[in-house]
């Protein structure tokens, strides 16, 4: 396990703290995108931070699973199991990118569908797609998802 | 009743029908040591290893599988 | 060659997740006939495989860990064998999980079968550090051992090889296990029995087989036994030697069990040699974060929600593509055809390419959904969804694999149906595919939006959101009742293996989805097609003969055809009490077709475009808010589609659907009255 060992290093260095600050996000996101869900339905009010969260349980509940993940990951890490810790931090991580992956799917998707029915697009909020929250973070989250995908999959079978 | 993370010994194996014999198909048979490895969020069913892969039983299953604890 | 007409049939045989259908595809190319095992809703794929030119049937038994009566799929499969007498039957292997597989390899040798043994996943068993002697294992059960690695193709050729080989020398390895001297001499009294009183069983089955089979109990062999002339005697000197046994050994079904174990073991030890410290599992890693006690649950909400995005936003430029494809272009070009009677004009353009549209326009979601599915199942993780949940499903009686056609459901209840055929016990399968429409799926989304929209304004969002609950609450109830009365017996329970997860494959995935989705063309495609050929010639046509095309739009002559007549008959009688206008209630018969119909009938019935339906429902206060509760509750309830209804009866049979039509309905209006007259008394309107 001597190698593992220096694989972790830039775990613990380079992974936690971001991933830390990034479940933060993603939870405080998450929280914003309930209310804006409870403002929407109810029309109580205008959304908060429309431009980047939607009014949407189904991505809050995304957003909050990937926020919960990310801490309990350095909650495992301070409990001194750090592989635990990386696994949860990967699925959080993968989670996040799957997220993304689905916003621009969907965005590409309602592009080419103004082209099909030949109305004319609103490139203006396609782009504004592009800056949703989970897209936004997903973006972070690709490439240390593919660092602890890396060391996950070096130290187990 | 068993504990997440224990060590058992099966001891025997009651029951009958298909439950019975498909907890002895899967080679749960007296002898044998096997972990109960975690339970599910709402408490059932659990999940247990022996040789192989992971199993996951109901507890009113598993209790048909009568246990002792191996001392670690 | 003296058996020319008979085609050589091998048979495929294997413990669950090893790989089977994997190599199913491997041998046929993945061309398969899906179908049921007569009289039962088990899944059957028979392909050809072709090699030097010759053709062979290849028959996909179902993932069986043993051999006995008490579960179908293991009758099925032994059945099959037995009778059919396939010349082959392979059976995989998983180099992974030796031991549960071994076991079944030495349960189908003793029945007699030809076999030869697919050591699949080897790549896995490596990367795990250990190394299986093939060599050793052939040598020691004596019938070829071919290793492979379904996922790549290495091994096939050579499996190929080996099986045309089998075909032509049969090797039989009945006495492969070793019981013991005092069960082994039961079993030659049996034997003998058999051989003197019963020769034509013996033909059949392996004597030594059917004398095993006696000692363990066994339901199905001791019914077949029984009707034999000398079945009686046979009974009797098999129980007798149970008896003896029993007190000597205990229960002999166990110990025949355990036996038979031990000789795997045996093998086991024998053959595997560990070449590297085992690591930390990834599978057993995984699994602590993704059924974590909190964060187990959310995250497989997550997953479906994505699951749906994926499927519902995703496939929209597909979807409208065909779209404009047929009802815009294809329409047209039917309408500029000069010279065809009205009426003709009319079937086609408004009937034909209607229907092919309403079958079409739906299938990029289908396969979208399909295809996300099919990856979440690869990988491993729906077991995992249905572990979560089964002690919900426990307490009304059904097993956590419920879960699934229920969130297929969600999408399009046809395939929910479908999916019912991955639980095990025949009771428990059936219940689920009767419960699986309740869920609801895409098409029941619009007309809630729309109602919902026009009618509840602000609580509008809080009303979809409880219908969903609803349907699933419902789902569960009815299953309950099911379970209590038509559908009775002992929970299968859920004793199943966790699979190891695994990265999806491209071509199991895209093999899984064209499957499905191909299947719900053909099943659901032609019933959704002939409902909207009916629903047009309803109501162009009425007590005055035929009305013309012009009553698909203008509402005064609608009224007038047969479908207006039934409405307006069924809004003044059976829905009096509940205070629909009967044009909603001619919108609810065109939905039995398809649900979405739902919204453009109404469009049609109130005589405006579709995208002024809410404003046209909210000014002329069509629905109070409660009735209009009442309606999306009905909709929800009330027969999904003629295409979920033939679904079951493909599944179940006719008189399964025609259940499941009554029920819905009659659930429909209980629930619907219940809304009214609860909510009246809570003083809503
Ligand atoms: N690495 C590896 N994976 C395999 C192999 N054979 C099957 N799999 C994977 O194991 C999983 C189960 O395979 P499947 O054919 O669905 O199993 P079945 O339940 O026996 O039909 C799939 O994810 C396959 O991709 C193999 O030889 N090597």
């Amino acid at each position: 396990m001597e190698n593992s060992k220096g694989i972790f290093k830039r775990y613990i260095y380079v992974i936690i703290p971001i991933e830390v600050v990034l479940g933060l996000v993603y939870s405080v996101a998450g929280f914003i995108a309930i209310i804006n869900w409870y403002l929407g339905t109810t029309g109580a009010g205008e959304f908060l931070y429309s431009d980047y969260i939607p009014g949407d349980l189904g991505i809050s509940l995304v957003m909050l699973s990937i926020g919960f993940l990310m801490i309990l990951s350095a909650y495992y890490w301070f409990k001194r199991k750090p592989v635990k810790s990386l696994a949860a931090t990967t699925l959080g991580l993968g989670l996040a990118v799957a997220a993304m992956v689905m916003q621009v799917l969907v965005i590409i998707a309602s592009w080419l569908d103004g082209i099909i029915v030949g109305e004319p697009i609103a490139y203006e909020e396609l782009v504004m797609g592009f800056l949703r929250a989970e897209a936004l973070l997903g973006y972070i989250a690709l490439p240390l998802f593919y660092i602890s995908l890396r060391i996950l999959s070096k130290i187990t079978t | 009743m068993a504990k997440v993370g224990r060590i058992y010994r099966v001891v025997r194996v009651e029951g009958a029908g298909l439950v019975k014999r498909r907890i002895l198909d899967l080679g749960l048979l007296p002898g044998l040591e096997i972990k109960v490895v975690r339970k599910a969020p709402l408490g059932d069913p659990i999940e247990i290893v022996a040789k192989g892969n992971p199993i996951s039983i109901r507890k009113a299953e598993a209790e048909k599988i009568i246990l002792e604890e191996v001392k670690g | 060659m003296a058996r020319e007409s008979r085609r050589v049939k091998i048979a495929l045989a294997g413990i669950p997740n090893v790989g089977k259908s994997l190599i199913f595809n491997r041998l046929t190319g993945g061309r398969a006939w899906v179908g049921n095992w007569p009289g039962v809703t088990v899944e059957k794929k028979v392909g050809t495989l072709r090699v030097n030119g010759a053709e062979i049937e290849v028959v996909d038994l179902p993932g069986i860990y043993s051999l006995t009566a008490y579960s179908v799929d293991e009758l099925i499969a032994r059945n099959f064998i037995v009778e059919e007498k396939p010349d082959v039957v392979v059976c995989i292997v998983s180099a992974i999980n030796l031991e549960r597989s071994l076991y079944l390899a030495l349960s189908l040798l003793e029945l007699g079968a030809n076999v030869v043994i697919d050591l699949n996943m080897v790549d896995l068993a490596e990367k795990e550090g250990y190394k299986i002697d093939y060599k050793k294992l052939e040598f020691l059960i004596g019938v070829p051992v071919v290793p492979t690695v379904a996922t790549t193709g290495r091994g096939i050729g050579k499996l190929k090889e080996t099986i045309v080989k089998a075909i032509h020398e049969k090797k039989v390895q009945a006495r492969i296990v070793d019981y013991g001297r005092i069960v082994e001499e039961a079993i030659s009294k049996i034997e003998e029995v058999i051989k003197d009183l019963a020769p034509e069983l013996a033909e059949k089955y392996p004597a030594r087989w059917i004398a095993l089979k006696l000692l363990e109990g066994d339901s199905d062999i001791v019914g077949k036994v029984s009707k034999l002339p000398a079945g009686k005697e046979i009974i009797d000197k098999a129980n007798q030697l149970r008896e003896i046994l029993g007190k000597k050994i205990g229960d002999p079904e166990s110990y025949i069990v355990k036996q038979k174990y031990e000789r795997v073991l045996e093998i086991v030890k024998a053959v595997v040699e560990r070449v590297a410290v085992p690591r930390v599992s990834m599978t057993d890693l995984l699994d602590s974060v993704l059924t974590h006690k909190i964060v187990g649950i959310p995250l497989a909400l997550s997953a479906i929600y994505l699951l749906f995005r994926f499927a519902f936003e995703v496939s929209v430029p597909l979807a409208d593509l065909v779209d404009v494809a047929i009802n815009s272009y294809l329409h047209d070009i039917v309408l500029g055809i000069h010279g065809l009677p009205d009426w003709l004009t009319s079937f086609l353009a408004d009937g034909v390419i209607a229907g092919v549209g309403a079958v079409l326009i739906f299938l990029p979601i289908i396969a979208f959904f399909f295809l996300g599915f099919a990856i979440l199942e690869d990988v491993g993780y729906m077991a995992r969804v249905a572990f979560l949940v089964d002690k919900v499903f426990h307490k009304f009686n059904l097993p956590g694999k419920a879960v699934i056609p229920l969130i297929i459901g969600f999408g399009c209840n046809v395939p929910g149906v479908m999916a019912a055929r991955a639980i095990e016990d025949e009771n428990e399968r059936k219940t689920t595919a009767l419960i699986a429409p309740l869920a609801s799926c895409n098409a029941r989304l619009p007309v809630y939006l729309v109602i919902g929209g026009a009618v509840l304004g602000a609580s509008a969002g809080f009303a979809v959101l409880s219908l969903y609950v609803l349907g699933i609450i419902l789902a569960l109830i009815v299953g309950l009742l099911l379970r209590k009365t038509l559908f009775k017996g002992a929970s299968s329970g859920f004793i199943m293996e966790l699979p190891p997860y695994m990265m999806p494959r491209f071509d199991n995935v895209a093999i899984k989805t064209w499957e499905r989705t191909k299947r719900f063309l053909f099943k659901a495609g032609t019933v959704i097609f002939l409902g909207t050929v009916i629903v047009w010639l309803l109501s162009v046509t009425g007590p005055e003969g035929y009305l013309g095309p012009e009553a698909l739009e203008d509402p005064q002559l609608l009224r007038e055809s047969w479908a207006g007549i039934l409405g307006q008959l069924l809004a003044s009688t059976v829905f009096s009490l509940m205070g629909w206008d009967w044009r909603a209630a001619v919108a609810l018969f065109f939905g039995f077709v398809a649900k979405e119909i739902v919204v453009s009938s109404m469009a049609i019935l109130y005589g405006v475009g579709e995208e002024k339906i809410v404003d046209v429902i909210a000014e002329r206060h069509v629905f109070t808010p409660l009735t209009a509760y009442a309606y999306m509750a009905f909709v929800l309830i009330y027969v999904p589609c003629i295409a979920t209804l033939a679904m079951v009866r493909n599944e179940l049979g006719l008189k399964y659907a025609i259940l499941a039509l009554i029920y819905e309905v009659l659930l429909a209006y209980i629930v619907s009255l219940s809304i009214i007259s609860i909510g009246s008394v809570l003083g809503f309107r």
